[in-house]
């Protein structure tokens, strides 16, 4: 076909190669891609907005439904934000639960991710043996908190539920199966010719270009970067334990900052966070989970604080934030997150330049977007959707604080 | 180089982890299937094993609620709404009784956090592990807990 080249291609939002709807648009020149772009938003639901109408003890369960995966990171994420606010300090037992069901997260999305990119790369036997053992880690969870994804588990000022001694057996149990398994799973993902010719040296990251977009979480610890929110500004019990940011040196290679790298990531830090559960199993302290038993005491205690917290969670794809603003009121009067994709989705335009046509899917799964977290804002006036410029936005924003201001 | 082969020849021999719930054979028709179930002539593989203290389906005892409503408020997605019970009229000089304040639970709504229960000072509100919920109607019998 000559003529009219670079064509332009659009996929999404709606495709059944991506499994969240998100825009992606891509320019191509034969079978390379010259530019890339992407537009978010398609998947908005106006959580944050349900939320300004409820106290924090409803949003607490109503973050949970912001992901289907990252099922304790939003709760987590705001109620570190409410507790700072009303000044609720969390027992030391019930920051142990939350952090051995934080690592449970992990291991689960972990495993989610190597299967989707399994697939996404034609390797469907290798897909569905990573979903297969992902229930171990499912189960583990419903057993813990009652709920295989929604785990509703966190309170404000601790979690709902404890892990009583009759169930160490059990998540011991689970965490021996994954010890015995990850040999496996090395072995599988990081030895296979298939994966090691499609992924070494396709979607490169530098450190550079990681650092200049604010990557998080793995897909910037694949390029190099050692940040890891929970050794820089250790919460829950990660101040207690010996860990360091996951790198791919951990695999005994050099940083490249490829879509391999990514993988080599993740599947070292299912063993690290088996690790942690360990620890923190063994380390357990006494005591309650819950700084008040009653829940009329946390309404009480959230109606009559005031003030703006930040809230972070390292999230199995990198750091999210929730900021909560509250002001003697049931409702906050500020709600906002940011997810982690929304950092890592930045870097798309950048490693899709110069990758083949068939590439981009396990390039854009390579930083495991998850669009139901980012998608925060949409803005539609009588039907039709304005976009509005970064400076018009930033405008807005300086207009807004001036207004909080006075 | 190929260590998933290994892997793919050991599997085949083995057993599917897989639960074939409900029927191991799509049947013609789902809703004849399950008719014939009740009617005993077919047989139902069983769905797998819920774990203990699975948060399920709410159950409700009117009897011992005192229509407080603070489950209401602690309801993040509004399933609960307060229910009045009118009372007959007093007879002549006997106090009028109040009317009853109940709570109707809308399953269709019911996120199951269960923090109804944590909140409720009667305990009147429990979780059962029942989770095969769906219904065509929103407003059917199985939907409303009251």
């Amino acid at each position: 076909m000559a003529g009219n080249v670079p064509y332009k291609i659009p996929i999404g939002p709606i495709h059944p190669a991506l499994k969240e709807p998100v825009h992606i648009e891509l320019t191509v020149m034969g079978e390379e891609v010259i530019g890339a772009d992407f537009t978010p938003g398609q998947t908005h639901r106006g959580i944050e907005w349900m939320g300004l109408s409820r106290n924090p003890v409803q949003i607490v369960h109503l973050t949970d439904r912001i992901c289907g995966i990252c099922g304790v990171t939003h709760s987590l994420s705001f109620a570190r934000a409410v507790e700072q606010i009303a000044g609720i300090t969390v027992p030391e037992r019930g920051d142990y639960v939350r952090t051995i069901i934080a690592e449970f997260e992990r291991i689960q999305s972990h495993l989610l991710w190597a299967g989707v990119a399994a697939h996404e790369l034609g390797f469907d036997s290798l897909f569905y043996l990573a979903w297969r053992v992902r229930e171990d880690a499912m189960d583990a969870i419903e057993f813990i908190t009652g709920n295989r994804v929604n785990y509703d588990i966190i309170q404000i000022g601790g979690t709902r539920r404890d892990i009583t001694i009759d169930q160490y057996a059990k998540i011991r149990t689970c965490l021996k199966t994954y010890k015995d398994l990850f040999s496996k799973l090395k072995k599988l993902f990081l030895e296979d010719a298939v994966i090691k010719s499609r992924c070494i040296g396709t979607g490169l990251l530098s450190f550079e270009t990681a650092m200049a977009y604010s990557a998080v979480g793995p897909t910037s610890r694949a390029s190099g970067v050692t940040a890891d929110l929970r050794v820089d500004y250790p919460y829950c019990a990660y101040g207690d334990l010996d860990i360091k940011p996951v790198l791919p040196t951990a695999y005994g290679k050099d940083v490249n900052g490829d879509t391999y790298d990514r993988i080599v990531v993740r599947i070292f830090e299912i063993a690290q966070s088996i690790e942690i559960i360990e620890t923190c199993l063994d380390n357990m302290p006494a005591g309650p989970v819950l700084w008040e038993e009653k829940v009329v005491k946390i309404l009480a205690a959230c109606k009559k604080a005031s003030g703006e917290a930040v809230g972070r969670h390292e999230a199995p794809r990198g750091e999210a934030v929730h900021y909560v603003a509250m002001d003697n009121a049931d409702a906050p009067i500020a709600w906002k997150v940011k997810a982690s994709t929304y950092s890592n989705a930045h870097v798309w335009p950048i490693i899709l330049k110069g990758a083949q046509l068939a590439d981009i899917p396990i390039i854009v799964a390579s930083i495991d977007p998850c669009m139901s977290c980012t998608d925060r804002v949409a803005i539609t006036d009588n039907g039709s959707t304005k976009i509005f410029t970064k400076e018009q936005l930033s405008k807005m924003s300086y207009e807004k604080t001036r207004r909080m201001l006075q | 180089m190929l260590p998933m082969l290994k892997e793919i020849l050991t599997q085949s021999v083995k057993k599917p982890v897989t639960n074939l719930f409900p029927a191991a054979r799509l049947p013609k028709s789902i809703t004849g299937f399950l008719e014939d179930v009740g009617r005993g002539k077919a047989n139902l593989i069983p769905p797998v094993e819920t774990p203990e203290h699975m948060r399920g389906k709410l159950s409700y005892k009117r009897n011992i609620c005192n229509g407080c409503g603070l489950c209401m408020k602690v309801c993040p997605s509004h399933a609960i709404e307060q229910v009045v019970y009118p009372v007959p009229p007093a007879k002549e000089g006997e106090e009028q009784p109040r009317a009853q304040k109940r709570i109707r639970i809308y399953v269709g709504n019911c996120i199951f956090c269960g923090q109804c229960i944590d909140i409720c000072p009667k305990e009147a509100i429990s979780q059962t592990s029942e989770f095969l919920l769906a219904a065509e109607d929103r407003f059917a019998e199985s939907q409303i807990i009251e």
